[in-house]
């Protein structure tokens, strides 16, 4: 009964809290060649924003290693976005030329990228009021007038996810893990509950049967539909949703994901009563994750006491490998220290499972 | 037998006592039962005869006192192994055959291969369910689930069988059945804790033991408890061991 209580109130909670958390300052960093690395100093002190006003208008300006490539800055997360004044830039902003410059973001996030562009298209045309506007040496006097004045042109540039063209395309890869986490954890939930009610478990426990072994068992027997399930799954994200594609870090995430539900199941239902039980353990153990685990928001824009949380969750291991491996190209080899995680996760489970099988009352 | 000429101990509690928060469900109970016995345990519901197998088969702990299980600690991996143990629920998967039931239990106690075949085959044989043994449990009677039931505890032919009501639901003739099998088992040596509500059925145990609020208030062979009580029937002996318990609880 307290469940049906505190789930929801927790869970509202949680999501006001993360909608209404201060959007996170993007950090910046500001490259320019030429004449404008003159007015470097100054161009990033208009683009910081100042302590007493955080808005959604300024930046963390950092400064990235001379020499560095602003690519490298964005993937080594020095930056998460570097903006690059040309050479020219003051000459074409003279003559009347379509001033550009290049903005490089890290690009898996769709919604993060858009954040980031809309803070530089408000901050930068302010910031370059102070900048002179060199004039050409056979510039008639007053020509300055006939130069049409506007904001200079941002050419984006994404590290990653270049074919990231819509939400869904952030979205669609994680989804596999998820769902199957989420109906795995309710059928062996529920499947060890009945076993617990119908006396069979107590049957098991009698035996010779070790716990570990009935957990194991339990994985196990659970294994081909529940891996069936999740082929079904990514097949479907792949071809029917679209998306990019996660390749084998994508089925090794989701199958795991699928390991862990299984033990987490079991564990539930050493707690539930009945049927109607192990669904109140929804609110506890599956919506945390799609709020916390960064399907939705990057865990980095969560309020800080939250990310420990959200580092506790298996989810959010299962999605960054995915991420990696989908949007950011990243071979299996850069992805197998979230996958070792799963790992743990998935023994640790099998541990707390065999505990809340108690032999002893 | 032990070396002293006595018959060694299935089972041997002494002062055995279980609370569930204030409410005591054993309260010093000391039992001994030899081995090759059929012993029944009789009492109402809630005298403390479930606890007592729970705690038999390792699945609960005393509160205090003592228990030794075939000369082990209940739960060992030994006494598991010896102890064949029919719940009062029918604890079957309703979507297995009778069979599957059967073979999935002998797996769990390492029977397997032909010695699990014929171990099926000779058990379901025994509880009169050969020809439906490949039946689902879940289309079956309530009898033929209690038999399917008393078929996996015994399929790995233990040395303690202990038989939480058995005959439950269970028409007079299957329980004539049960009781003319638990006599052979106890015949073959092995030893039977079997509780029952069924009073007339209980007198064909080598000893009884009657059981109210978690202690024991009468023991001995069915024909001593009937002396002891003067009673013609072993109901009668019950009541009359029952009224002298609240009596002398009165006095106290």
């Amino acid at each position: 009964m307290a469940l049906v209580i505190l789930a929801p109130t927790v869970i509202m909670g949680l999501f006001s809290i993360i909608l209404n958390a201060d959007e996170r300052v993007p950090k910046a960093a500001i490259v320019a060649t030429g004449v404008v690395s003159i007015y470097l100093d100054k161009l990033e002190e208009q683009l910081e924003v100042p302590d007493e006003d955080v808005d959604d208008a300024g930046f963390e300006i950092v400064s990235i290693p001379e020499g560095m490539q602003p690519q490298d800055a964005v993937r080594e997360g020095i930056a998460d976005a570097v903006l690059v004044f040309p050479g020219s830039f003051l000459e074409d902003r003279a003559t009347g030329k379509n001033s550009r410059l290049d903005l490089y973001v890290e690009g898996a996030d769709p919604m993060r990228t858009a954040a980031i562009f809309s803070r530089f298209r408000k901050t930068v045309p302010d910031s370059l009021d102070g900048m002179p506007r060199l004039l050409a040496v056979d510039c008639e006097p007053d020509c300055a007038d006939t130069i049409p004045e506007g904001p200079p042109k941002i050419e984006l540039t994404r590290v990653y996810g270049d074919e990231i063209d819509q939400n869904m395309d952030f979205f669609a890869p994680v989804l596999p893990p998820f769902f199957v986490f989420f109906f795995v954890f309710l059928l062996s939930g529920i499947t060890f509950l009945r076993e617990r009610m119908t006396g069979t478990a107590e049957r098991l426990l009698a035996s010779p049967l070790q716990r570990s072994e009935l957990v194991t068992g339990y994985v196990l027997g659970f294994l081909p539909p529940a891996l069936v399930q999740s082929t079904v799954v990514i097949l479907f994200a792949r071809y029917v949703v679209g998306g990019p594609w996660g390749g084998i870090v994508m089925v090794l995430a989701t199958f795991l994901m699928c390991l862990v539900a299984e033990c987490l199941g079991v564990f539930v239902s050493a707690f539930a009563k009945s049927e109607f039980q192990v669904f109140q353990f929804i609110p506890v153990v599956v919506l945390p994750q799609i709020l916390l685990a960064g399907i939705i928001w990057p865990i980095a824009d969560l309020p800080v006491w939250l990310r420990p949380i959200a580092y506790a969750l298996p989810l959010s291991y299962a999605v960054e490998a995915i991420r990696d491996a989908a949007i950011r190209h990243f071979p299996l080899v850069d992805c197998l220290h979230y996958l070792g995680i799963l790992c743990l996760f998935f023994a640790a489970s099998v541990a707390g499972a065999a505990l809340s099988v108690r032999r002893s009352a | 037998m032990s070396a002293g000429g006595t018959a060694a101990l299935a089972i041997e509690a002494n002062d055995l006592r279980k609370s569930f928060g204030k409410r005591e469900a054993l309260a010093g109970l000391t039992l001994r039962i030899p081995e090759g016995t059929m012993y029944g345990l009789v009492g109402p519901n809630g005298a403390g005869k479930t606890t007592l197998f729970r705690i038999a088969v390792g699945l609960s702990r005393a509160t205090s006192g003592t228990i030794r299980v075939l000369g082990q600690e209940p739960g060992t991996l030994a006494v598991r192994g010896a102890t064949g143990y029919m719940t009062q629920a029918e604890a079957l998967y309703g979507d297995l055959t009778v069979a599957e039931n059967v073979r999935f239990f002998g797996r769990l106690y390492g029977l397997s291969g032909a010695r699990l075949s014929s171990a099926v085959e000779e058990v379901v044989r025994l509880v009169d369910l050969a020809d439906r043994a490949d039946s689902v449990v879940d289309t079956l009677s309530g009898g033929m689930r209690r038999r399917t039931a008393l078929a996996c505890a015994v399929v790995h032919r233990p040395r303690l069988l202990l038989l939480d009501e058995p005959t439950v639901g269970v028409d007079p003739e299957l329980r004539s059945q049960f009781w003319d099998a638990f006599a052979s088992w106890a015949a073959g040596g092995t030893t039977l804790l079997v509780s029952t509500h069924h009073l007339d059925e209980a007198g064909r145990c080598h000893r009884l033991g009657l059981l109210r609020d978690g202690a024991l208030i009468a023991e001995g062979t069915p024909a001593e408890l009937l002396s002891r009580s003067r009673a013609a029937t072993m109901e009668e002996a019950f009541l009359s061991f029952a009224a002298r318990r609240r009596a002398e609880e009165v006095a106290r």
